[in-house]
C-alpha cells in the first residue's frame, strides 16, 4: 500500500511538470532492454550501451540545436510482464517520444500494442521475428528478419559450390531458431534447391550425432542449421567429426553470429556461412568511429546488435531534425519513416514502406577463427 | 485530479491486472497445499486453459466467458485425470509428478504448431480480459475459500493437514478430499491461464513452464499458508517488488533474493505470521488447530 501510495505522489509531481518551450526541448526516450535474467542479456546489454553512446554523442554534438535527448533506461529481465509494466509507465508517466527496445520479440508482441495505441513510437535493434512491424504504423526495427539476409547468402553458396541439394537442421523449441528454419526452408525452395532430409533438435542439446548420422546418409551438396550460437558451433564440429567433408558448405542463421560461435566450432568452423547486416570490420568511416567510440567507453567490442541499436538512435534524432521536434506526432512518425540512406555503421540505412530495415546484406564466412566478408577473399 | 488519477492507472494498470491475476493463482495454490500437497502442475493447468481459451475466441469465435469457464473446465478435467493416479503418490513423489505433468504440456505446446503455433506462439490474442473480471474472480474465490474453511470439509482438510493416516483413522476419505482440491486447484489454475492469455495479446510455451509453477508456489508460502489472506499479500508481494526495486538495475535481482529469503527465514510461516503472532499475544484465541501448532515437513 506504502508503495501505491508513493507512486501515486510521483504521479501527480510528474503530472504537474508541463512541457518546456519547443527550444531548448527536453526530449524523453526510453530504452527498454533486458540487462539481466538469461541469455537475453547478452543482446540487450549490447543495445543499451549502443543506444546510451549514441545518446551522449547526439547530444555532445549538439546535432538537435538546444534539445536534449534524456534517456530512461529500464531492465524487463526478458520478461514480459515487466516490459508491459515499463511501456505503460515510460508512455504514460514519463511521456516518452520514442521507445528503443525491446530485447526479445515475446515481450515486443505484448508490449508494442500499448505503445501503437497511444501512437508512441518504437524502435526495436534486435527483434528478428517475422511480424513485429506489422503490429501497427508507429512501430519500425533496425534489425533485419532473417529473411532479409539469409537468401543472399544461399545465391551466394549456390554459385560458388554449385549446390542441388541440402538438409536443414533446426533448434524447435525457440523463436529465433524456429523462424530462421521457415526462413530457410523458403529460400531453398526460391533457388530450386531439393530439401533431402529435415531434423530437428531443442535448445541446450549437446549431441547431434543421431541427426547428422541421418544427415550424413542423404547426402546433401549443403547443410542449414538454424541455431544459436552454441548449438550452430557444436552442430558444426560434430558434422566435420562424423566425416561430412569440408566441401559441404554448412549455412547459419543471423542469432549464431558471435564470436563464441567461432571460438567453439575451433577449426571445422572454417567456411562457416552466415548473413549479417554488420561486421567488426565493415570499411566505413562511421563504422570505424562507431568501433572506436564503442570501445573506448565500454573497453569490449560491440556485435551488430549493438550497431542496430546505435543506429535506431540516429534514425531517430534525424527524424526529430527533419520533423522540427518532437510536438507532432504525426510528423514525427512520417519522418521516421521517411528515413532514406542515414549514414550508418552498417552502410546506408532507411526504413521500407513496411517499416523495416534495408542494408546492404553482408556474407561472412568463418576465416582464421573470425567472421570475415566474403568479397574480401 | 481526476486527470492524475486516469494516469495513474493507465501507468500501472498492468501491475495491478498481474497482482489480480497471480492472486488468483496463488488461491488455487492455497487449496493444494491446505491439504500438504506441493503441485508444480500450475503451469500445466495455466497452459491448458490459456491454449483452449485462445482457441475457442479466435479460431471460433465464442465469446469470453465461456472460452474463460472452458478453460477452467479443461484445467479440472486434468487434474481429476493425472490427479486420481498421482494422489496416491505422497511427498517428493507427488512433487515430481505435477513437475512431469507440467513437461509434458509445455513439450505439446512446443510441438502442436496446428494448435499451439509452436515456438513461434500465438500473438495479436485479442485482449478481452478486464480488471474488473480478475477482481470478481478474486473476489468470489476469497468467499468460497473463506466458507469453505469454516465448514466439516475445511476441518476435515486441516485434519489432513496436520496428519493424514490419523485424519483417515478418524473417518475423513483422504484421497478423495485431496483428490477434489486438486481439481478445484485446476479449475483456478485453468481460469487464471484463460484469463493471462487474453490479457498481453501473445502467449508462448515458454510462458506456463516449471518457472512458472514454481512462483505459483512461493506466492501462498510467502504470505503464509494458514491465514486467508496470505495468498493475496504474496502474490502481491512478489509482483511488486520488481517494479518497485527498479531504482537499483543492478542490485535488483540480488535484493529480490534477499527479502524472500529474509521472510522464510524470520517468518517461517508466511510474512502474515507478524499479525497473527501479536493477536495471539493480545488474546489467547480460539484459532484453528491447523494453525496453532509448528508443522514439521510431511
Amino acid at each position: 500500500m506504502k508503495y501505491v501510495a508513493l507512486s501515486a505522489c510521483v504521479a501527480l509531481a510528474v503530472a504537474s511538470i508541463t512541457p518546456a518551450a519547443a527550444a531548448d526541448e527536453q526530449i524523453k526516450v526510453g530504452i527498454v532492454q533486458a540487462t539481466s535474467g538469461g541469455s537475453a542479456a547478452l543482446y540487450g546489454t549490447m543495445g543499451k550501451n549502443a543506444a546510451l553512446l549514441a545518446i551522449d554523442e547526439i547530444n555532445g554534438s549538439g546535432m538537435l540545436g538546444a534539445s536534449k535527448l534524456v534517456p530512461i533506461y529500464e531492465d524487463d529481465a526478458g520478461d514480459r510482464g515487466q516490459a508491459v509494466n515499463i511501456f505503460q509507465r515510460l508512455i504514460f508517466q514519463e511521456k516518452v517520444s520514442v521507445i528503443f527496445g525491446p530485447t526479445l520479440a515475446t515481450s515486443a508482441f505484448a508490449a508494442d500494442p500499448i505503445a501503437q495505441k497511444a501512437q508512441v513510437l518504437v524502435i526495436a535493434n534486435s527483434n528478428t521475428a517475422p511480424g513485429i512491424t506489422a503490429m501497427g504504423d508507429f512501430i519500425f526495427r533496425t534489425s533485419p528478419p532473417e529473411a532479409g539476409v539469409f537468401p543472399g547468402v544461399l545465391r551466394y553458396a549456390k554459385k560458388k559450390f554449385n549446390l542441388k541439394t541440402a538438409a536443414q537442421i533446426y533448434g524447435i523449441d525457440d523463436t529465433l531458431m524456429k523462424t530462421a528454419y521457415g526462413v530457410h526452408k523458403k529460400a531453398l525452395e526460391d533457388e530450386g534447391i531439393k530439401i533431402v532430409d529435415t531434423e530437428t533438435f531443442q535448445k541446450g542439446d549437446v549431441d547431434y550425432s543421431a541427426q547428422l548420422t541421418k544427415i550424413k546418409g542423404a547426402n546433401p551438396d549443403a547443410i542449414v542449421i538454424g541455431g544459436l550460437a552454441e548449438e550452430s558451433a557444436n552442430i558444426v564440429r560434430q558434422a566435420r567429426q562424423l566425416g561430412i567433408p569440408q566441401s559441404v558448405p554448412i549455412m547459419g542463421a543471423v542469432a549464431s553470429i558471435s564470436t563464441k560461435m567461432a571460438e567453439l566450432g575451433g577449426a571445422a568452423a572454417e567456411g562457416y556461412l552466415v548473413g549479417s547486416t554488420w561486421y567488426m570490420s565493415y570499411d566505413a568511416a562511421r563504422n570505424k568511429s562507431f568501433v572506436e567510440a564503442y570501445r573506448k567507453r565500454y573497453n569490449s567490442d560491440p556485435d551488430s546488435f549493438a550497431a542496430q541499436g546505435y543506429t535506431a538512435v540516429y534514425a531517430f534524432a534525424d527524424a526529430v531534425k527533419r520533423a522540427g521536434g518532437v510536438g507532432d506526432v504525426k510528423k514525427l512518425r512520417d519522418a521516421v519513416a521517411a528515413t532514406k540512406n542515414l549514414d550508418s555503421p552498417m552502410g546506408p540505412f532507411s526504413f521500407d514502406t513496411d517499416r523495416e530495415p534495408v542494408i546492404d546484406p553482408k556474407v561472412l564466412a568463418v576465416k582464421d577463427g573470425k567472421f570475415t566478408p566474403v568479397t574480401n577473399e | 485530479m481526476n486527470a492524475a488519477v486516469a494516469q495513474f492507472i493507465a501507468s500501472y494498470s498492468n501491475i495491478i491486472d498481474l497482482c489480480l491475476l497471480n492472486s488468483l493463482i496463488a488461491y488455487g495454490l492455497f487449496l493444494a497445499l491446505s491439504a500438504n500437497m506441493f503441485s508444480l502442475a500450475t503451469g500445466g493447468f495455466m497452459a491448458l486453459g490459456a491454449y483452449s481459451s485462445v482457441y475457442l475466441t479466435m479460431e471460433l469465435g465464442l465469446p469470453f466467458a465461456p472460452a474463460v469457464l472452458a478453460g477452467a473446465i479443461c484445467g479440472a478435467a486434468a487434474a481429476a485425470l493425472i490427479g486420481a493416479p498421482v494422489l496416491r503418490l505422497r511427498g517428493d513423489y507427488f512433487m515430481l509428478a505435477t513437475f512431469g505433468f507440467t513437461e509434458v504440456v509445455r513439450v505439446i505446446a512446443l510441438n502442436w504448431d496446428s494448435f499451439t503455433g509452436g515456438a513461434l506462439g500465438i500473438v495479436s490474442i485479442p485482449r478481452y480480459t478486464q480488471t474488473w473480471h480478475l477482481v470478481l474472480a478474486l473476489i468470489v474465490m476469497v468467499y468460497v475459500v473463506h466458507t469453505l474453511r469454516g465448514s466439516y470439509f475445511g476441518r476435515a482438510i486441516a485434519a489432513i493437514k496436520q496428519d493424514d493416516v490419523v485424519a483417515q483413522t478418524m473417518g475423513v476419505n483422504v484421497f478423495a478430499y485431496r483428490l477434489s482440491l486438486f481439481v478445484a486447484s485446476g479449475f483456478i489454475c485453468g481460469m487464471a491461464g484463460a484469463f493471462a492469455a487474453h490479457l498481453n495479446y501473445f502467449i508462448g510455451p515458454g510462458d506456463f513452464g516449471l518457472v512458472r509453477s514454481v512462483d505459483a508456489l512461493t506466492y501462498p508460502i510467502l504470505g503464509g499458508v494458514n491465514a486467508l489472506a496470505g495468498p493475496v499479500v504474496g502474490a502481491v508481494f512478489t509482483t511488486i517488488l520488481p517494479e518497485a526495486l527498479r531504482f537499483s538495475n543492478q542490485l535488483r535481482e540480488i535484493l529480490m533474493g534477499a527479502l524472500v529469503v529474509a521472510v522464510v527465514l524470520y517468518l517461517p510461516d508466511g510474512a502474515l505470521s507478524v499479525l497473527k503472532l501479536r493477536r495471539r499475544s493480545g488474546k489467547s484465541g480460539s484459532g484453528k488447530v491447523a494453525t496453532a501448532t509448528p508443522r514439521t515437513k510431511q
